[in-house]
């Protein structure tokens, strides 16, 4: 009997030794892995870089162009090209760049990757227009449907990556070019990656990466103060206290291409009137809202497009001033009722402005306008939906206003919002704005291929939305991405494209 | 009525009288505006104008939580009211008359039972939109089968005493009987259960608030006020502490006054058998 029990004990410790030896291995070998976790705000369904961001954020995939620092664009995989004319593009597909599989990148398999994305994804088959590609060697030729001098800058969209298209497994493992190879991806929760030994550009720096994904700005600034994550994107400016005082991180914050605007319903008799559009707009206090919505993470806007921009807006941010816009409503016929709000013809000025959570400081900047709108007889009715873009195009009666952000220039040039939100029919025109001399503007910009002249029509673009006050934009919100400062070598970019970079350094 | 029951009627009625008269002085003697903006004194502590404080958009944090308690309190009531209206009906006709009615009530009843209430609740308030109004539609619609089933219940078992056989002998009506004899009877039953609903019922008003499809901005129902808050809880945690307390102990009174009554009802009926 107590010799089964000394051979029990023994068997115990050995079990125990062994293990705590295994593990002890295991913890050296992955103390010698560079590792690095980002935490993102938008989930992502799939990892088919032909339908979402995440391919070319997380360095599995490249495009041919991409966009650099002063938003100008650069060779990638492209390493030259040139306009053989006003319909045809080609480029010199770069040497040496191989698969994640080995496989040697040549114009075939670009061609074959274009092939299979205007096949899967609409949006970026309307966006392009290609007609037909041919492949020759290391060189490939785009000949577009039409004249379209924007080309080169869809080009740069995450979409229009290069993967290897005979696989079958794109959406959980595709094959890209780039300095991550994935290893495994978990739906709306994580990526693991690990940094591919052969890339062109030189191997990253880090050996694994982890990407997760938690729409809660809270929860996602709490990872990083507990050391969850390294680098955590999009974090609300309440929450960045903390984060400042503390010693081991910083926070980043740079000017986005993004606007956070009010969209007008042009089908309310009320908001036809240009009148009441600008009076809402000289409401808009955009001083206060940079300095205390935003924290000062934010820049006052003046259109739609950040001012770093040739095209955009050179006027001055519109101060708010409660007293001209109590003068414009008088203009345009608005009396204060008994009940103190203002109405014409018996008809009470009451709007409902749409707002959503997804970006929380949309709600206040509705509150905010509320109040100061309340101060001069408007009445403002809130309401807070899930879905923001469901609920303007499926319910165009139940709304008045919406607050709204969107990227204005994602790729340095502002044909795609301008087209998307003001000409009929766009698919960011649910307030249906319709102003003809807006619309030839834009219609003579997507056939102007001169830069200049392109800046021109577009400066004049803004200039009729501002003129008009078609829509309010208040602020250009900063991207605000909280750091470990054991990460070294990285910063973000406005653009939002280029995350994990073989740059990117930890210690 | 036990000890453990006295003890908590007496909590719940001084708990009570301390959130009443909390409320009641602070809507009375009360100078600040609930939903006045000043952004230039936002997320300022406690100082003589602003006794707890101000919140994220420069708004007097005590003047939101008056406003808050007859909000939130008001419909918590409201809705139990509106329940009973439907649910007692019901539940008597069916309980009393019984037949095809009470096979048609109780199968439309066990269809509804089948789902939980909260999610039910919150199907019917993401169809109708996110508002106040239609988290009332949507709670009431859940609520009215409780009350429906158990005073159907009550009714079975009180309509085979003999006072009601004597009164249906008699050929008294059925409206006559129900309200003479019937209802006397089951009255402190739904008194208890109202009591308690109250507290759930808030804090399912609560839960919708917070989860963003009750009261809308500027509202400050305290749901809509802790979520309001909750993107500083590391660095405002008052915005979230004093609408969770507030909830907290309301509920907490609701269901002590809820106990002491059953336990009150509970004695004088074995007063009157005895």
């Amino acid at each position: 009997m107590k010799k089964s029990y000394i051979s029990y004990i023994l068997l115990i410790f050995v079990m125990v030794f062994t293990s705590a030896c295994s593990s002890s291995t295991s913890s050296q070998e992955s103390e010698k892995k560079k590792s690095v976790k980002l935490l993102f705000s938008f989930a992502s369904k799939t990892l088919d870089p032909h339908q979402d961001w995440m391919g070319v954020r997380a360095g599995i995939a490249e495009t041919l162009v991409k966009i650099d620092e002063n938003l100008e664009i650069q060779p990638w995989l492209a390493d030259s090209w040139e306009q053989l004319d006003s319909t045809t593009w080609k480029f010199h597909i770069r040497e040496g760049v191989t698969f994640h599989d080995g496989s040697t990148l040549d114009a075939e398999a670009v061609k074959r990757s274009f092939e299979r994305l205007i096949e899967v994804n609409e949006a970026m088959n309307t966006n392009l227009k290609i007609a037909t590609i041919t492949a020759n060697g290391q060189d490939i030729t785009f000949q577009t449907t039409e004249e379209y001098p924007a080309f080169l800058s869809e080009l740069i969209h995450t979409n229009a990556s290069v993967i290897k298209v005979d696989t079958d497994k794109i959406s959980e493992k595709p094959i890209g070019t780039g300095p991550f190879q994935v290893q495994s991806f978990t739906p709306e929760s994580e990526i693991n990656l690990v940094s591919y030994e052969q890339y062109w550009d030189g191997k990253a720096k880090v050996d694994e990466a982890k990407v997760t994904f938690n729409s809660d700005g809270n929860v996602r600034a709490l990872a990083l103060q507990s050391g969850e994550a390294d680098i955590v994107y999009h974090l609300p400016p309440e929450t960045l206290k903390p984060i400042e005082e503390s010693k081991n991180l910083h926070v980043e914050s740079i000017m986005s291409l993004r606007a956070h605007f009010l969209v007008y319903n042009s089908t309310n008799p009320q908001l036809q009137e240009e009148n009441v559009r600008k009076a809402l707009d000289l409401l808009l206090d955009r001083t206060t809202i940079v300095n205390e919505i935003m924290n000062g993470h934010a820049t006052e806007a003046t259109g739609p497009f950040n001012p770093m921009f040739a095209f955009s807006s050179d006027t001055e941010v519109v101060k708010s001033n409660p007293l001209k816009a109590e003068e414009l409503l008088k203009e345009a016929g608005y009396v204060k009722n008994a009940s103190g709000t203002l109405e014409k013809n018996g008809k009470p000025l009451e709007i409902s402005v749409a707002t959503y959570q997804g970006r929380p400081e949309l709600p206040l900047i509705a509150q905010y306008l509320q109040a100061e709108a309340a101060n001069v007889g408007i009445k403002i009715n809130i309401v807070t939906v899930e879905n923001i873009d469901t609920f303007l195009w499926e319910k165009q009666e139940d709304w008045d206003i919406a607050t709204y952000s969107n990227l204005t220039a994602p790729r340095g040039d502002g044909g795609f919002f301008l087209n998307s939100a003001y000409v009929p029919d766009g698919s960011l025109n649910p307030g249906q704005i319709n102003v003809p001399e807006l619309t030839d503007t834009i219609l003579q910009l997507n056939t102007t291929s001169n830069l200049e002249q392109r800046v021109d029509l577009e400066k004049e673009a803004v200039q009729l939305i501002q003129e008009h006050i078609l829509h309010s934009f208040v602020v250009h919100p900063h991207i605000i991405v909280g750091v470990s400062n054991r990460v070294k070598n990285w910063a973000p970019g406005s653009e939002e494209y280029y995350i994990l970079t073989n740059q990117l350094e930890v210690e | 009525m036990t000890n453990k029951q006295n003890l908590s009627m007496l909590l719940g009625i001084v708990l009570a009288s301390i959130l009443a008269s909390i409320f009641l002085l602070g809507s009375t003697f009360g100078t600040q505006d609930p939903f006045y903006i000043n952004m230039a004194n936002r997320l300022s502590s406690s100082s003589a104008p602003h006794w707890l404080g101000t919140d994220h958009m420069g708004r007097d944090i005590f003047a939101r939580m008056v406003y808050g308690a007859k909000l939130t309190i008001g419909l918590g009531i409201l809705i139990i009211l509106l329940a009973m209206c439907i649910g007692i009906p019901i539940g008597l006709l069916s309980g009393y008359i019984g037949g095809k009615m009470d096979a048609f009530f109780m199968r439309v009843i066990d269809g509804i039972l089948a789902f939980p209430d909260f999610i039910l609740a919150i199907a019917i308030a993401g169809i109708l939109g996110p508002s106040l109004t239609n988290i009332v539609i949507a709670i009431v619609l859940v609520k009215w089968i409780v009350y429906a089933r158990v005073i159907r219940g009550l009714v079975l078992e009180e309509k085979q005493k003999e006072f009601v056989l004597a009164s249906r002998l008699s050929y008294s009506s059925t409206f006559h009987t129900i309200r003479l004899h019937i209802i006397p009877q089951i009255f402190s039953e739904i008194v208890v259960m109202a009591a308690i609903d109250v507290g759930k019922i808030i804090l399912l008003i609560s839960s919708f608030s917070y989860i963003g499809i009750g009261a809308q901005a500027p509202l400050p129902e305290w749901g809509a006020m802790l979520n309001e808050g909750r993107t500083f809880i590391q660095v405002h945690p008052s915005l979230m502490v004093y609408p969770g307390i507030a909830i907290l102990l309301t509920v907490l009174c609701c269901n002590l006054l809820g106990d002491g009554l059953k336990g009150y009802f509970q004695a004088r009926k074995r007063r009157n058998l005895q």
